[in-house]
């Protein structure tokens, strides 16, 4: 088996891994918290992971990977990541402004909301960056345009 | 400075692809090994989509053992041939 598709069934692992894990906490839980009624500890938890999810961004830039055989990791990777999480972090704010009016739109300037809907909007805004910097990623790598020889 | 690719949107261009068949028929993956970066950076620059660092343009000379700008050419260079 050649690297290629050691990376890519490594990556298909990941992505499989990772919407697994949304599915689990950012959707099941609050759904379940939200019809069954869960302890605030519990809650104060998944906003843990939540807040901390976000910053798994500068993983990449912090520990960039390594190969012990060959560069993986270079000046046009880390510009590419910079540029996705910044367009990232672009379309997360145009998220966050959009669900709050839309809630005060809804409710009003006097109506209230669930704190719960606070929790779903971090989950959301996760979902939100992660799609957008992958896209962002794939487009700025240009996939399906043919490089090289 | 014959042929070479133009580098996107800005005015350089390179004849690393030529260098390279120029250098014992050198693979994208040997040049990348001795610049220290990935071959897909090694193809983005050659086919123009990306430009690289001036730290990155050294490398890449050097391993071709020429300076930079006999594998770079800055296009506004041939404005200032034609006015002289």
């Amino acid at each position: 088996m050649n690297e290629i598709k050691k990376n890519t069934i490594k990556a298909i692992i990941t992505l499989t891994l990772v919407v697994f894990g949304f599915a689990i906490i950012g959707i099941v839980f609050p759904v379940i918290a939200i019809t069954d009624g869960l302890s605030p500890t519990i809650f104060a938890g998944l906003w843990g992971i939540g807040i901390w999810g976000g910053f798994m961004w500068l993983l990449p830039l912090i520990c960039p990977p390594k190969s012990k055989k060959r560069i993986n990791w270079d000046e046009r990777d880390k510009m590419i990541h910079t540029r996705s999480v910044l367009i990232a972090y672009s379309v997360l704010w145009l998220y966050v402004v959009s669900v709050c009016m839309i809630f005060w739109g809804a409710v009003g300037p006097e109506g209230s909301i669930s704190t719960n809907i606070l929790l779903l909007i971090v989950f959301g805004g996760l979902i939100v960056f992660a799609i957008t910097s992958t896209i962002a990623g794939l487009l700025l790598y240009g996939r399906g345009r043919k490089d090289g020889e | 400075m014959e042929g070479g690719e133009k580098m996107g949107s800005s005015q350089l261009s390179n004849k690393i692809r030529r260098l390279r068949f120029d250098n014992g028929e050198m693979t994208q993956q040997q040049l990348a090994d001795k610049a220290g970066v990935t071959r897909q950076t090694i193809i983005a620059i050659e086919s123009g989509k990306y430009t690289p660092s001036l730290l990155l343009a050294f490398r890449i000379a050097r391993a071709f053992g020429l300076s930079v700008e006999e594998v770079f050419r800055y296009e506004g260079d041939d404005l200032q041939d034609n006015r002289g």
